[in-house]
């Protein structure tokens, strides 16, 4: 009982940290990229030398596109982990497969048993003209 | 003014790899990617030396739009998992009917091996009747030469 009421709560807390990680990561990427089209912005009174302010824009610039793509790394491991979710607890879609499934195999074996009715009619039409030609022969006292 | 910005290795970030192939129907995750990424665009027509604003903010615009269906799209998953899923493990299995297939499968194969054997034993008759019919006619061939 305790396992079933702390399962809720896990299940629930995984989920909130999955809507967690979406904003965040999103929210990550958008940001980074306003910063990275803003540093476009080309100032001409500065109150350091330019050179500087070329070297502080490339670093600048390295930060937010690494933040960007790990980032974008971090939702694509989110979506591995929401499809990983959703294959074992997606209960309708796994039951629909199931069903599916077992469907399919139903009728293959109702194929196959009639295809076997269909051989056992045939050759036991077969066989009884045999037995008539056989028993009406001379190869039966032997 | 020339900007100084460095758009290649920005450039390299937004390769196809960004985005991942729509799933089935009823788990679609969806992340949208064009063939030139759309942030990469809005950069390069940034980086010329007259960019066309309008172009930027267009492109931008689509980057953004592009980010909030993504978002949308694995909410609406999450928020379907919030309904559907238990915590539990699902102990449904196909095992029933995939047995019976099973089974109907080796009935099948073992009706194949009896007729097989019955042609093998057809085949052999034969050969052994052929064998007779030509053992009398070689007998009645030199019964002539004799005479």
């Amino acid at each position: 009982m305790a396992q079933s009421a702390k399962q809720p709560q896990g299940r629930e807390a995984l989920l909130k940290s999955y809507n967690k990680r979406l904003k965040d990561d999103v929210k990550s990427i958008l940001d980074n990229f306003m910063e990275i089209v803003k540093l476009g912005m080309v100032e001409d009174e500065t109150q350091i030398a330019r050179m500087t302010q070329v070297e502080e824009i490339n670093f600048q610039m390295q930060v937010r596109s690494a933040n960007m793509v790990r980032a974008a790394e971090s939702l694509m491991k989110l979506v591995a982990d929401v499809k990983q979710y959703l294959i074992l607890n997606d209960f309708p879609s796994v039951n629909e497969a199931i069903t599916h499934n077992s469907t399919i195999f139903k009728t293959k074996s109702l194929e196959a048993d009639q295809k076997l009715m269909a051989l056992r009619d045939d050759m036991a039409s077969d066989l009884y003209e045999l037995e008539e030609e056989f028993y009406s022969s001379i190869y039966k006292e032997k | 003014m020339t900007s100084y910005l460095l758009i290649s290795p920005l450039l390299r970030l937004f390769q196809p790899s960004f985005g991942l192939p729509p799933e089935s129907r009823t788990r679609k995750m969806v992340f949208k990617v064009a063939y030139k990424s759309q942030a990469s665009m809005a950069l390069t027509e940034l980086s010329k030396d007259k960019p066309a604003n309008k172009q930027v903010e267009a492109h931008v615009a689509q980057f953004r739009q592009t980010l909030t269906s993504v978002e949308t799209e694995l909410a609406k998953q999450i928020n379907y998992l919030t309904q559907v899923s238990t915590g539990q493990a699902h102990e449904g299995s196909s095992y029933n009917s995939q047995k019976t297939l099973q089974m109907a499968m080796h009935r099948l194969d073992h009706a194949k091996t009896r007729v097989n054997e019955l042609e093998a034993i057809k085949n052999k008759h034969i050969q052994i009747m052929q064998q007779h019919q030509l053992q009398k006619q070689q007998g009645m061939q030199q019964q002539p030469q004799t005479l």
